[in-house]
């Protein structure tokens, strides 16, 4: 009960930040650190929401254990440019990972500070 | 010869307890002036300034002195507001209503707002060109800045435009920093651009809740 609630606050929240993103953001997805896909705010009918949770997943398995290795406590972001300008944006939130996919070239000062102000903890 | 040795004693005993006395009142004097000279070297650095200022007061200085004071004093509170202040995303209702940065510009009179974060990538601006480079190069400043004073938070240039420079405050953990131009003509001081572009951020980082 208490995971559902938690669920539908964070599907709230990043449908909050898509739509302040002033059209920067195409999609975000909330994904549980095991790769289950929670909840998707997307204007694309293509989006795949698993197989970027699985892809978000995996990433961030691989980010881990590499920064083990390096002696480090963790990290807090994640930020890969595509080829075509857009980016794929992964952080951590309460135990999941926020994703969020731009449109090409984006205002990543704009994106970073809307991120921080609906996820900083 | 006994009464001669009597009295040599006697006399001997004498001059040996005037001796005795004598040590003993000279080392208690002794003492008593170490404890005055300790004493007066504990008072000596409070006593000298105190005494010091009214005799020593040139016209000039006693005027300076106190501005400096003063600055200092009224500085600390701003810097410190500049830097814990948070801003966070507010309803619709709340906001004052800028509809964008160019409104926010008209309306006080500036031709040009850069907004940017301390990594020097910039956020919003309103007539800038070349915004990327305007803004890697100012947070470099205010890193440059930082370094030589901690507390730096905002600098005006005036010389036919006024220009300024300041921290604008926190989102989360990124702080947000703005360069502003305008005329000559324009009486805005920081802490009140500092307050519109706080109320614009955080309306246009809640716009839709």
């Amino acid at each position: 009960m208490m995971a559902r609630a938690e669920e539908r606050l964070l599907a709230g929240l990043i449908k909050a930040i898509k739509m302040n993103s002033r059209g920067w953001i195409e999609a975000m997805e909330i994904v549980s650190e095991d790769g289950i896909p929670i909840a998707h705010e997307s204007d694309n009918e293509q989006f795949n929401s698993e197989y970027i949770a699985a892809a978000t997943a995996a990433i961030c398995g691989a980010i881990s254990a590499v920064i083990e290795l390096m002696s480090s406590r963790g990290y807090k972001r994640v930020n890969i440019e595509l080829e075509d300008g857009r980016r794929v944006l992964i952080r951590q939130y309460r135990g999941y990972y926020i994703v969020c996919l731009t449109k090409p070239n984006p205002n990543l000062g704009f994106i970073d500070i809307l991120m921080e102000a609906y996820l900083s903890e | 010869m006994d009464s001669y040795g009597v009295s040599f004693t006697v006399d001997l005993t004498g001059l040996i307890l005037i001796t005795l006395t004598l040590v003993i009142i000279s080392i208690a004097l002794s003492i008593l002036s170490l404890i005055l000279v300790r004493s007066a070297m504990e008072k000596k650095p409070a006593a000298p300034q105190k005494t010091a200022a009214p005799s020593e007061t040139p016209p000039p200085k006693p005027s300076t002195v106190p501005k400096v004071e003063k600055r200092a004093a009224r500085s600390p509170p701003r810097e410190q507001r500049a830097k814990t202040v948070e801003i966070k995303p507010v309803e619709p209702e709340e906001g004052i209503g800028f509809a964008s940065l160019e409104d926010l510009a008209s309306m006080i009179g500036f031709k040009s707002i850069l907004l940017f974060n301390q990594s020097g990538i910039p956020i919003e601006s309103y007539n800038v060109s070349d915004e990327d480079r305007v803004a890697a190069s100012v947070a470099d400043f205010v890193s440059l800045m930082r370094k030589l004073n901690p507390n730096f938070s905002s600098m005006i240039s005036e010389n036919g435009q006024r220009v300024m420079l300041f921290a604008v405050g926190k989102v989360g953990e990124v702080e947000v920093f703005a360069l502003t131009v305008g005329g000559a003509e324009i009486e805005l001081e920081v802490e009140e651009v500092r307050d519109f572009l706080r109320a614009y951020l955080s309306e246009s980082l809640g716009r839709f809740r």
